[in-house]
């Protein structure tokens, strides 16, 4: 299986999310995201740096949702994709 | 060295005038047209080729100034104006963003082959400063035309290495061929500053080549970015 990208990593994560009535524990999407612990707490500190996702607290749970952006990167995903090849990037 | 004259077709400063802002009005199109997908994405890639076309207009803008003034004050080149400092910092920025818009054009092609080296960019920045620096030093046509040739057939190397990378094999409308031509009237039209007499008698052709490639580019991002 091909190693996968950072963009393509990022639109699988956010995806999950978006599956999950945009509403998901950080334990859930650690186990469908496929990566490891460490790797994937450092790549939800940047998700979270880079404002496509926040935190909203239910109770004593913590859960993660889309932001603006991250919705606006599922829609616009296809085309950075295509702009990258079409211009050998 | 003197480089003779051949009879000319002239292109007045209304023309040069003219050609100059259409090419920095496409480079910044292309910047600003792909600042959403950038801001988005943050690759690497489209960072560099952004950078390319600021570079790009920022350059043709200190041409322009560097034409403006030769014209108005009558001269045969930028380093005869008074003071002479301003003539040496007009060109030595001129030199500097051209340069680095063609390092950045492939940087943005090689930077994963590179391993995204961020020495790379300051061994580029050092380059350019350098290939600046050599310009206004030796005031020589000849030099200015080898320089920029050997940049020319550097560049076009990396442009071709890059186009054989096994990513992007199976493409059939590659782009490769456009950098190229970019590469190549953007080095005619360095060479069309540094040493005005020698392209004087296809002058026209140039610019009209090189608006070509700028909107073959412009449309391909427009239409790409979806903007």
């Amino acid at each position: 299986m091909a190693k996968r990208g950072r963009l393509e990593i990022l639109e699988d994560t956010l995806k999950v999310i978006k599956e999950n009535r945009n509403s998901i524990k950080p334990t859930v999407l650690l186990r469908k995201s496929k990566m490891s612990s460490s790797r994937f707490k450092e790549f939800y500190a940047e998700l979270l740096e880079k404002g496509f996702v926040d935190e909203i607290r239910k109770g004593d749970d913590r859960f993660i949702r889309l932001t603006e952006k991250g919705f606006k990167f599922l829609e616009r995903y296809k085309t950075i994709v295509e702009f990258i090849e079409e211009f050998e990037l | 060295m003197v480089l003779y004259s051949f009879p000319t077709l002239n292109v007045g400063i209304g023309a040069e005038i003219l050609y100059s802002f259409v090419i920095i009005f496409c480079s910044l199109m292309v910047y600003f047209g792909t600042r959403e997908l950038y801001n988005l994405s943050s690759y690497k890639g489209l960072k560099y080729f952004r950078l390319a076309f600021l570079f790009f207009a920022i350059a043709y803008f200190f041409r322009l100034l560097i034409q403006v003034a030769v014209n108005y004050f009558g001269l045969h080149e930028i380093l005869e104006i008074y003071p002479l400092e301003a003539g040496y910092l007009f060109l030595f920025i001129f030199i500097y963003f051209s340069s680095m818009s063609i390092f950045y054009l492939i940087y943005s092609l090689l930077w994963k082959t590179l391993k995204d080296n961020s020495k790379i960019i300051y061994l580029f920045h050092a380059v350019a400063i350098v290939i600046s620096l050599a310009t206004i030093i030796f005031d020589n046509s000849w030099f200015y035309i080898g320089l920029n040739v050997a940049l020319l057939i550097s560049a076009g190397i990396f442009v071709y290495l890059s186009s054989h990378n096994p990513r992007f094999k199976s493409k059939k409308n590659r782009f490769d061929r456009v950098y190229i031509l970019l590469l190549i009237f953007l080095v005619l039209n360095i060479i069309n500053i540094l040493v005005p007499i020698f392209f004087e008698t296809v002058k026209l052709l140039i610019y009209l080549f090189s608006l070509s490639v700028f909107f073959v580019i412009l449309y391909r991002v427009l239409k790409k970015s979806g903007d």
